[in-house]
C-alpha cells in the first residue's frame, strides 16, 4: 500500500481472482486467525451456558478451562508465527528503524 | 520476624530500583534506544497493567467466595487478544495514524474532533478510575498492615504511597510532550513490575501446591473438598462478566494507554496476541488452589483477599511473604502510574487546555508558552488524580463498597465500547449518536450500579423504586428483578446505550469533518498512496493569508507564506495551497488558537468548494505518509516537483512577456507616431504660411507639447536602460525618510486622491539617494491617483522599522491588482488593461524596481491588503557599495 504516488489505480489488493499460492495461503491463515476468537468464545462460554445448572466438579472444570486456554494460546502462537510478512503491509517497524537509525549519531 | 521497618526498607529499595530503571530506560530511549525497549516482550509485559492489586489479591478472595468465576476476568481479555487481527490491530493502526493520545481523544477525534465528547469520556474515565485507584491504595496499605498488625497506620501508608506514586508519575510521565506521547521509562518500569508480580504469584502458587498440599492431584482433591467447589456456574453472570472484562480491556484508560498509545510497532501485537493470554493464564493458574488451601489451612474468618500474603506468613515463609508483598505492591503501583498518566493526559488535553485557551483569548497564545502550560497542567492533573483517589479511599476505605468497586469500574468504562466499536467499523456513526449512547449508558450505569454500590441510595428507593414506581427500581428495571444486579446493570446500560447510539446515528446527519474522520478511521488500512493531484484554487491562498494575518500578525503571516512559497520554488507571498502547506499553516495557527479552532478556521476558507474530501484526507494523512515514504524518495520527488513548478512558472512568464513585448512594440510605435503625426501636420501648416498670429502660437504650442511628450518617453526608456546597465551615479546622503515622503506627495500632486500617513516611523534616517527614492514614491502615488477606482480614493502610506530595514507601504482602497497580473506589473512594457494614461508607457514600476535594486532595497506587491498595496523596503545601512561606486 505504500506505493508511490500515481500507482494507486494499478494496485488494488483483494480484486484479483487468482492469487499466487503464497498469497492464497496467507489469506487463509488470516481467516483462521480471525476465527480464533469465535472458537475461544465457544470453548469458554458454551460449557457455562449448556451445563449451567448441573452439579459438575469444580476441579474438572478448572482442568477443562486451563486445558482449552493453553490450546487456544498454542494455536494462536502457531498461526501468527506461520504468517509470512505481508509484502503489501506498511512496514512501519522497518521504516521506523530506518528513520531512527540515522538519528543516532546526531543525538 | 519481618518487622514493619524492614518491610518499609524493602519497599523503598524496590521503589528506588524502579526509579533507576525508568531513568536509564528513558535515557537510552533518547539516545536511540536499545532493542529490549522496543521488543514485543516489553510490550506484552506492559499490558499486564491490566492485572492490578485487585486481581493480585482480589482474585483469590473472589475465588474463595465464588469459585471459578474469577476466571471470567481473564477469559474476556483472552478473547479480545485472540481477536487482535480484527480489533486491536485496527485500533493500534488508527492510534498511530491519527496520533491519538488517549481513549477520549480517539472518541472525540473520530466524531469530528468534538470537545463535548472528549470531556464526557474524560469524566467517565475519571469516575471509573478514581475508586480503582483508591482500591490500589487500600490494598497496599492493608498488605503493610498484614505484616505489622498493630504497627502501621493504614491511612498514613496510603498517603505516602500516593505521594510517592505522584512523584514517580510526574517525573517519568511528563518528561516530554512528544507528539507520539510515549513514555519509555514508565513502560520499562511497568514491564519489570509485571515480571515481579508474576514471579511472586507463581512462587506462592508453587509453594501452596507442592509445598503445602503435596502435588497436583492432592491439590485438586483439596479443591473438591473445599467450600469453593460448591459454586455452580450461573450462565448469565458467567457470560456477563466475560463480556464485561473483554469490554474493559479495550476501554480502560490505562489499557488503552499501554496498548495503543505506547505501542512502538504494530507487529508487537502479533506476539502479544498469544503471549498476553499466556501471561493471564499463568497469573490465574494458582488462584483457586491458593484460595482452597487458604480456606483449609487458615483460621476461620481470615480475609481471603489477603490469602496470597497471609498464607506464607502463617506458614512462616517470610521471604516468600515478602516476595508476595512486592508482587502486590507492583500490581498496585503499576496500575496507579499508568492510570494517572492516561487520566492526566485526558484531563489536561480536553479540559484544562481548552479552558485556558478560551480564557486567554486568541491573541495571548502566539508565543510558545502553550507548551509550558501543557506540562504544568499535566503535572497538576496527576497530582489531582492521586489526591482524588486518596480522598475516595479515606471516605469509603475498608467498606464493602470499595471491595466490589472493581467490577463497577469495569461496567462504567465499558459504556465507551459501543461508541468505540461503532466508530471504527461503522461510517454512519455520528457525534450525536455517540453522545446519546454515552449519556444513556452512563446514566443507567450510575443509577443501577454505581450509586447503589457506594450506598448513596436510600433503602426505600431500592425496594420500591422512585416515587413508588416499582418498574424503575435500580436493580430491577422493567421488573427484571431476578437478575444478578451486576448483570442486570450491564445488560440494560449496554443495551440501551447501543440502541441510543445506533438510533440517533441513523436519524442524524454528520458534519463534513465527522464524515471525513469516519472515513479515515473505518478505512484506516486503505491509506497511503494518496495525497497527490491537488489542484488548489489560487484565490484561496490570498484568503488564507488575510486570515493568517489576523491571527498571527501581518508580518509573521507574511513571513510564513513567503517561506512556504520559496520552499515551493516560487517568488512572492502566495504559495500553492498544497496539502502540506495547509497542514503547516494549521499547525502554526494551532499554536495560537488551539488545534480545534485552527482546524475549523482553515477549513472555513479551504472547504468552500475546491477542497475535496480526498484532499483533506490527504492533510490528515500527512503524518502517516511520512512513515510510509522513504525519505530519499520523498526528497527526490519533491525536488522534481519543485523544478517542474519553476519551469512551468518560467515558461508562463516568458510567454506572457513575449506577448507583452509585441504589444508594447506596437504601442510604442503608436505612442511615437501620434505625436510625430501631429508635429508633422502642424509644421506643414506653419510652413504654408498665411496664418493668423493666434493660430501660429496655437500650432507651435501643440508642436512643442508633442515634442515634450516624445522626449519624456525617450527619457524614460533611456533612464531604464541606464538603470539596468548600472551606469547610474547615485548621490547618497543621509536624509529623513519623512521628508522624502512629504516631498514626493507634494510633487506627485494628489488631485482627487486622499493621502493619509499612518503614524509610526517618524524620524527614521536613511542613507540613500533621496531624489531617486522620491522618484519611486512619486511613481507609486501617481499610480494610485491614476488607477485607484474607489468612489473616494484614498492612499495610506505607512512607515515601519523592522530589524535593519525599513518598510514603506503604499496601500490604496481600490480593486487592487488581479492575481494573474501581479507577477507582471514590475516588468518593462507592462501596462494594466486599458486605462487611458497618456504619457505612461508602462515603464513606471519597472523603473521603480530598477531604482530600488540600485538602492539596495526592493519593491514588492503585497496581496490581500484590501487594495493595491506596494511595499518599498530599504536597508537602514549604507547604499550598496557597488551601486555607489558605479
Amino acid at each position: 500500500m505504500s506505493q508511490p504516488v500515481g500507482s494507486k489505480a494499478e494496485h488494488k489488493p483483494g480484486r484479483t481472482t487468482f492469487l499466487e499460492r503464497r498469497v492464497y495461503r496467507r489469506r487463509r491463515l488470516i481467516d483462521a486467525i480471525k476465527l480464533l476468537p469465535v472458537l475461544g468464545a465457544c470453548l469458554f462460554l458454551l460449557p457455562a451456558l449448556i451445563l449451567g445448572d448441573g452439579s459438575g466438579s469444580t476441579a474438572l472444570r478448572l482442568v477443562y478451562f486451563f486445558f482449552m486456554w493453553i490450546v487456544l494460546i498454542a494455536l494462536c502462537a502457531v498461526l501468527v508465527r506461520a504468517l509470512p510478512d505481508d509484502p503489501d503491509a506498511p512496514a512501519d517497524a522497518s521504516d521506523l528503524a530506518a528513520r531512527d537509525e540515522p538519528r543516532e549519531p546526531a543525538g | 520476624m519481618v518487622t514493619f521497618n524492614i518491610l518499609v526498607t524493602v519497599a523503598l529499595a524496590y521503589v528506588v530500583a524502579l526509579f533507576v530503571i525508568a531513568f536509564y530506560a528513558d535515557r537510552s530511549a533518547r539516545r536511540g534506544g536499545n532493542k529490549w525497549l522496543r521488543s514485543p516482550l516489553t510490550y506484552t509485559l506492559s499490558l499486564s497493567v491490566y492485572c492490578t492489586a485487585w486481581t493480585f489479591y482480589g482474585a483469590v478472595g473472589n475465588a474463595a467466595r465464588s469459585g471459578l468465576e474469577y476466571l471470567t476476568i481473564y477469559l474476556g481479555p483472552t478473547l479480545v487478544f485472540l481477536a487482535f487481527w480484527v480489533l486491536l490491530r485496527k485500533l493500534v493502526r488508527i492510534g498511530r495514524a491519527e496520533r491519538i493520545t488517549s481513549i477520549a481523544d480517539l472518541i472525540s477525534s473520530r466524531f469530528g474532533k468534538s470537545t463535548g465528547l472528549a470531556v464526557l469520556v474524560t469524566l467517565l474515565a475519571v469516575m471509573g478510575t478514581t475508586p480503582y485507584i483508591a482500591l490500589q491504595l487500600q490494598s497496599v496499605a492493608l498488605s503493610f498492615a498484614a505484616f505489622a498488625p498493630d504497627g502501621a497506620d493504614v491511612n498514613a501508608t496510603a498517603l505516602w504511597v500516593a505521594a510517592g506514586l505522584a512523584l514517580f508519575t510526574i517525573l517519568f510521565g511528563t518528561r516530554n510532550l512528544d507528539a507520539n506521547e510515549r513514555h519509555h521509562g514508565v513502560v520499562t518500569a511497568i514491564a519489570v513490575e509485571a515480571v515481579v508480580k508474576l514471579v511472586a504469584l507463581l512462587a506462592v502458587g508453587i509453594f501452596v501446591v507442592w509445598g503445602v498440599s503435596g502435588g497436583l492431584a492432592d491439590t485438586l482433591r483439596i479443591i473438591e473438598a473445599s467450600p469453593v467447589a460448591q459454586w455452580q456456574p450461573d450462565a448469565g453472570r458467567w457470560v456477563g462478566m466475560t463480556f464485561l472484562s473483554a469490554a474493559a480491556v479495550i476501554c480502560l484508560p490505562r489499557m488503552f494507554q499501554v496498548m495503543v498509545v505506547e505501542n512502538e510497532d504494530e507487529r508487537h501485537l502479533t506476539v502479544a496476541s498469544w503471549a498476553f493470554p499466556l501471561y493471564l493464564l499463568l497469573i490465574s493458574l494458582f488462584v483457586l488452589p491458593i484460595a482452597a488451601v487458604g480456606l483449609a489451612v487458615l483460621p476461620e474468618g481470615a480475609n481471603p483477599d489477603l490469602f496470597v500474603l497471609s498464607l506464607p506468613l502463617a506458614l512462616d515463609r517470610e521471604m516468600l511473604a515478602m516476595l508476595a508483598f512486592l508482587g502486590g505492591f507492583s500490581s498496585a503501583t503499576s496500575m496507579v502510574i499508568v492510570a494517572a498518566i492516561a487520566l492526566s493526559t485526558m484531563v489536561s488535553n480536553h479540559i484544562v487546555l481548552p479552558l485556558w485557551l478560551s480564557l486567554q483569548g486568541p491573541r495571548a497564545t502566539v508565543s510558545g508558552d502553550v507548551r509550558g502550560v501543557m506540562i504544568l497542567s499535566r503535572r497538576l492533573s496527576i497530582g489531582a488524580v492521586l489526591a482524588l483517589g486518596y480522598a475516595y479511599f479515606r471516605v469509603t476505605g475498608g467498606t464493602a463498597a470499595l471491595a466490589s468497586i472493581g467490577l463497577v469500574s469495569f461496567a462504567g468504562v465499558a459504556q465507551i465500547m459501543p461508541a468505540l466499536l461503532g466508530g471504527i467499523y461503522w461510517r454512519g456513526a455520528t457525534r450525536r449518536g455517540a453522545l446519546a449512547g454515552l449519556v444513556v449508558g452512563f446514566a443507567i450505569w450510575g443509577y443501577t450500579l454505581f450509586v447503589p454500590a457506594i450506598g448513596l441510595l436510600p433503602a426505600s428507593l431500592m425496594e420500591a423504586g422512585p416515587m413508588g414506581l416499582s418498574w424503575l427500581r435500580p436493580q430491577a428495571l422493567f421488573g427484571m428483578g431476578e437478575m444478578d444486579p451486576l448483570v442486570h446493570s450491564i445488560f440494560w446500560s449496554i443495551a440501551l446505550n447501543s440502541v441510543a447510539f445506533v438510533a440517533v446515528s441513523l436519524v442524524t446527519f454528520p458534519s463534513p469533518i465527522e464524515r471525513l474522520q469516519g472515513a479515515a478511521f473505518v478505512h484506516v488500512y486503505d491509506r497511503g498512496g494518496g495525497g497527490a493531484g491537488y489542484v488548489g484554487g489560487v484565490a484561496e491562498a490570498e484568503d488564507l493569508l488575510v486570515m493568517a494575518q489576523r491571527l498571527l500578525g501581518a508580518r509573521e503571516a507574511q513571513a510564513l507564506f513567503q517561506g512556504a512559497a520559496s520552499g515551493q520554488g516560487k517568488t512572492g507571498y502566495l504559495p500553492d495551497v498544497s496539502p502540506e502547506f495547509v497542514a503547516v499553516l494549521e499547525r502554526e495557527l494551532a499554536g495560537s488558537v488551539g488545534a480545534a479552532t485552527a482546524h475549523a478556521m482553515v477549513r472555513q476558507i479551504d472547504g468552500n468548494a475546491s477542497v475535496s474530501v480526498q484532499d483533506l484526507l490527504a492533510v490528515a494523512d500527512e503524518s502517516a505518509q511520512m512513515l510510509e515514504y522513504s525519505s530519499q524518495l520523498e526528497a527526490k520527488s519533491k525536488e522534481l516537483e519543485q523544478t517542474a513548478r519553476q519551469l512551468r512558472d518560467a515558461n508562463e512568464k516568458l510567454t506572457a512577456l513575449s506577448v507583452q513585448k509585441d504589444d508594447f512594440l506596437s504601442q510604442v510605435s503608436h505612442e511615437l507616431r501620434t505625436p510625430m503625426t501631429s508635429i508633422r501636420s502642424f509644421s506643414e501648416f506653419l510652413m504654408e504660411g498665411g496664418l493668423k498670429a493666434a493660430d501660429r502660437v496655437r500650432y507651435s504650442t501643440i508642436i512643442q507639447d508633442e515634442s515634450i511628450r516624445l522626449t519624456r518617453l525617450l527619457d524614460d526608456l533611456l533612464d531604464l536602460s541606464f538603470l539596468e546597465s548600472g551606469q547610474v551615479v547615485l548621490n547618497a546622503q543621509v536624509t529623513a525618510l519623512d521628508e522624502v515622503v512629504g516631498r514626493a506627495i507634494a510633487s506627485a500632486g494628489v488631485g482627487g486622491l486622499k493621502v493619509a500617513r499612518a503614524p509610526g516611523g517618524e524620524g527614521v534616517m536613511v542613507h540613500t539617494d533621496a531624489d531617486r527614492l522620491s522618484q519611486v514614491f512619486i511613481n507609486l502615488i501617481s499610480n494610485a491617483r491614476k488607477y485607484c477606482d474607489a468612489a473616494a480614493p484614498e492612499l495610506v502610506i505607512s512607515v515601519r522599522r523592522g530589524g535593519d530595514q525599513v518598510d514603506i507601504d503604499f496601500v490604496d482602497n481600490g480593486a487592487g491588482i488581479p492575481r494573474d497580473q501581479q507577477s507582471l506589473i514590475f516588468e518593462k512594457f507592462s501596462r494594466l488593461s486599458d486605462h487611458s494614461s497618456a504619457g505612461s508607457a508602462g515603464l513606471g514600476l519597472a523603473i521603480c524596481r530598477e531604482v530600488m535594486a540600485r538602492l539596495g532595497g526592493t519593491i514588492t506587491y503585497v496581496p490581500g491588503q484590501g487594495g493595491a498595496a506596494f511595499r518599498v523596503s530599504l536597508p537602514l545601512g549604507a547604499v550598496g557599495q557597488d551601486a555607489a561606486s558605479a
